[in-house]
């Protein structure tokens, strides 16, 4: 630094001093302040830069996700709608606004499971989703059947026959095993699952006697049913 | 000094060793150039505004002294500060940023000259005295008369010996900066400075000798 003190003399330094007084005129001040501010991006600007790529990605997303739901519904078959079974009450008064009554329970609770989005019960109503409908309607019997004036308290049979009635439209899996009334023992051959059928005859349980029987008849088409008058 | 002075005085000298006060200290502490220059990088346009309220007289007068006319140089100026701007984004603290400056501003000149090989160096300038209250008219007139010298002198110097001794008194550059600027090596920024000074000194002294 000595050496660039002696090299400046510090008289011309002073004088050069008193000499350059010029300042930049305010209009240049003023313009090179704009161009430094208008090259600065704001942070709207900033904001705004990123907006389109960011709707672009969501809407390609959103377009695949809607595609890809579309798809995954179109390779799933419709389930056949269940058939609503008329409901018998079985009481001994029939008040035909408590029949009405019940129709409308149970069809409203058949409804509300046809109308559940889960694919794989609609494709195969286990006898468990199909249990609680029927209950339910089975638990809302007696109530309905109270509200009559001389009806009589339901028996228990009346009300699992109701059940298994008011169930839907089963499977071909729920009808098997609901068909299935005799076990493969008695199945074995013609003449034990005939008498298994007298048997459920003889139980009262006329519609499964039947069923087991046009089961027999289709897989023995052989077979002749026993005339009862001899 | 009075006792609540002093009183006064340690503490804050106390309070300003804490870590939070230094931190407090440091901010109100006067930023350099190259920190506004970052800031500006960052997108703080105040920070230009405090680097640009800083350097733009000295830049202007650089250049107003090499150019010799007032539009000219305007231009440049206005170029000077358009490159630093757009440099914006690629500025790294490699160097100091005064050096960097009128580096800028040297190579915007060059560009100048050689763009417009018509350069000549009669000035146009008329130099602006600014008279003290209390100084006599002879006194005053000496003084004017050794500055118009001054300034004929220093526009009679060649380009490079200018360029070397307005880089020192308007940027505060060193030799070696200078070196830096120009382009040169640092026994050729020493020698163009010292010729400079040495001829302006003898402009000045010149009447004085003949009286």
């Amino acid at each position: 630094m000595t050496t660039e003190t002696n090299n400046s003399d510090t008289r011309v330094s002073e004088a050069y001093r008193a000499l350059a007084t010029e300042t930049t005129p305010p209009e240049l001040d003023d313009t090179i302040l704009k161009m430094a501010a208008s090259n600065v991006p704001t942070r709207y600007a900033r904001v705004r830069g990123w907006l389109r790529p960011v709707a672009w990605a969501a809407t390609i997303g959103l377009s695949l996700a809607f595609i890809l739901e579309i798809s995954r519904y179109q390779d799933i078959p419709v389930a056949p709608a269940p058939v609503i079974e008329k409901v018998e009450v079985r009481a001994i008064s029939h008040d035909a606004a408590v029949t009405s009554t019940d129709e409308d329970i149970v069809s409203r609770k058949l409804n509300k499971h046809a109308d559940a989005p889960a694919a794989g019960k609609a494709l195969a109503p286990s006898a468990d989703s199909a249990m609680p409908a029927a209950m339910e309607s089975a638990v809302q019997m007696p109530d309905v059947a109270t509200d009559g004036a001389g009806v009589l308290p339901e028996t228990e049979e009346t009300v699992r026959l109701r059940a298994s009635e008011a169930r839907p439209a089963a499977s071909p899996a729920e009808k098997k095993e609901q068909a299935e009334h005799c076990d493969a023992a008695a199945r074995a051959t013609a003449e034990s699952w005939y008498s298994c059928v007298e048997g459920l005859k003889e139980d009262g349980l006329a519609d499964a006697a039947r069923q087991e029987l046009d089961a027999l008849l289709n897989e023995f088409p052989d077979f002749r049913e026993p005339d009862p008058d001899r | 000094m009075t006792t609540d002075a002093r009183f006064m005085t340690t503490r804050s000298t106390a309070l300003c060793r804490r870590p939070v006060l230094a931190y407090i200290r440091t901010m109100v502490h006067t930023p350099d150039d190259s920190a506004l220059m970052l800031r500006y990088k960052d997108g703080d346009v105040a920070a230009f505004d405090i680097l640009y309220r800083r350097h733009k007289d000295a830049i202007y007068r650089y250049l107003l002294r090499l150019c010799g006319h007032r539009d000219i140089a305007e231009d440049i100026f206005q170029e000077v500060w358009g490159k630093i701007v757009n440099a914006r984004k690629s500025y790294r603290p490699t160097a100091k940023f005064t050096t960097f400056l009128y580096r800028v501003a040297h190579n915007c000149f060059i560009d100048h000259v050689r763009r417009n090989k018509r350069h000549s160096n009669n000035t146009t300038l008329e130099p602006e005295f600014h008279s003290d209250p209390g100084e006599t008219l002879e006194s005053s007139t000496e003084r004017s008369l050794a500055r118009e010298r001054l300034l004929r002198a220093l526009a009679t110097l060649p380009d490079e010996q200018r360029d070397a001794f307005l880089l020192h008194e308007e940027g505060g550059l060193s030799v070696d900066e200078i070196a830096i600027t120009t382009g040169c090596n640092r026994e050729t920024a020493k020698s163009r400075l010292r010729y400079a000074v040495n001829k302006l000194r003898a402009a000045i002294d010149e009447p004085a000798e003949k009286s």
